[in-house]
């Protein structure tokens, strides 16, 4: 599965990635909205883990273009912020998981599961 | 009837209990996220060291980072303390007290479609560039006011105020007013689009700061302010 994970928290989106390459997933970081909105216009991602809270777009902003982008093509998305999901209902909708930081891995390594094997599935 | 002194205590630190209730989602979110560093790096650390080889510059380089983030951590837990009305408060800048508050607050207001502008004027002091003959560059001197826990208070107050009352509030403006207050303007949204959207899931808000919530909470800690329907002003000194 490739993932996008952006966050400008420049260490934890890093490490994300070293944790997601030991599940075998491939992943590119990117730390500003501007740089994730520019990297799936040239890579195609199966899932984006997006922090709500960006320097220079919100996360939701983020991932209302990332779903629009993927038109039907299936594409998990996670948002992942330090806020509970109660205190950024503008999210509401536009995510099929919520994660709060710091993030449960077993429960991310889930989505991530399910969602390889409805991929799988799908092709 | 009118308030007794007591009652409008209680509605003060009633208001103060919500305001810090709003605050606390930032404040939780800035120590999360080093914790969530701090796991993540200690995960691949254990990896590391359980390796047949151990790369120590690795090593140490994640150790340094997992240091790091221990020590901005310490800071989040000590400026928990900001929020306590103590008598020993240290004080806090005008520029100080918009960083802080604008900060808390920015992230959460902008899940719901609301900017916070700061006149650049309120940018914290940076270091003054050196004369030439000079060694070493100063900080800039900066008032301090003194309180700065009431302060925070007073400047959440006055942005839960605009946010909570202004109907379709989009942007909520922060200006110095002469030397020793703040001006806060709240601005109707110019877009409608997609906004629509966040509206429907915008939370009620069961308890809106208004306006004579705000009074209160400015008499109860000593300050003048001035509440509009679009506006408010806070004096940064007491009385």
């Amino acid at each position: 599965m490739n993932v996008l994970i952006v966050d400008d928290n420049e260490p934890a989106a890093d490490l994300l990635q070293e944790l997601l390459a030991l599940q075998d997933h491939t992943s590119r970081c990117a730390y500003t909205a501007r740089q994730a909105l520019d990297a799936s216009a040239v890579e195609t991602f199966d899932a984006a883990l997006v922090d709500l809270t960006l320097p220079d777009l919100p996360g939701t902003e983020v991932a209302r273009r990332l779903r629009a982008e993927a038109g039907d093509r299936p594409l998990l998305l996670v948002a992942i912020s330090g806020f509970a999901a109660a205190d950024a209902t503008g999210a509401a909708g536009l995510f099929d998981h919520y994660l709060q930081k710091p993030i449960d891995f077993e429960v991310l390594d889930r989505l991530l599961a399910v969602a390889v094997a409805r991929l799988a599935a799908a092709r | 009837m009118k308030a007794s002194p007591g009652a409008r205590s209680w509605i003060a630190a009633g208001v103060r209990h919500e305001l810090l209730t709003r605050a606390l989602p930032a404040l939780r979110h800035d120590m999360a996220a080093p914790v969530s560093v701090i796991r993540m790096a200690l995960l691949m650390l254990k990896r590391q060291v359980a390796a047949p080889q151990i790369d120590a510059a690795a090593v140490a380089q994640r150790v340094a980072l997992i240091d790091n983030q221990i020590g901005e951590l310490v800071t989040g837990v000590r400026s928990l303390r900001d929020w306590e009305l103590a008598v020993d408060d240290e004080g806090i800048t005008r520029s100080a007290l918009v960083a802080t508050c604008t900060g808390l607050m920015r992230g959460a207001f902008s899940l719901n479609s609301v900017n916070i502008e700061v006149d650049p004027s309120l940018d914290p002091p940076s270091l003054t560039p050196a004369p030439a003959t000079d060694s070493a560059a100063m900080p800039s001197a900066e008032q301090s006011w003194p309180n700065g826990a009431a302060l925070r208070y007073l400047f959440l107050g006055a942005l839960a105020h605009l946010h909570d009352t202004v109907d379709d509030v989009g942007t909520i403006a922060v200006s110095a007013d002469g030397a020793n207050a703040l001006q806060l303007t709240a601005a109707v949204r110019q877009q409608e689009r997609e906004d629509r959207v966040v509206d429907a899931h915008r939370a009620p808000r069961a308890l809106a700061i208004d306006a004579i919530a705000m009074q209160s909470l400015a008499d109860d800690l000593g300050y003048a302010v001035t509440v509009g329907p679009d506006a408010v002003r806070l004096v940064l000194a007491p009385g």
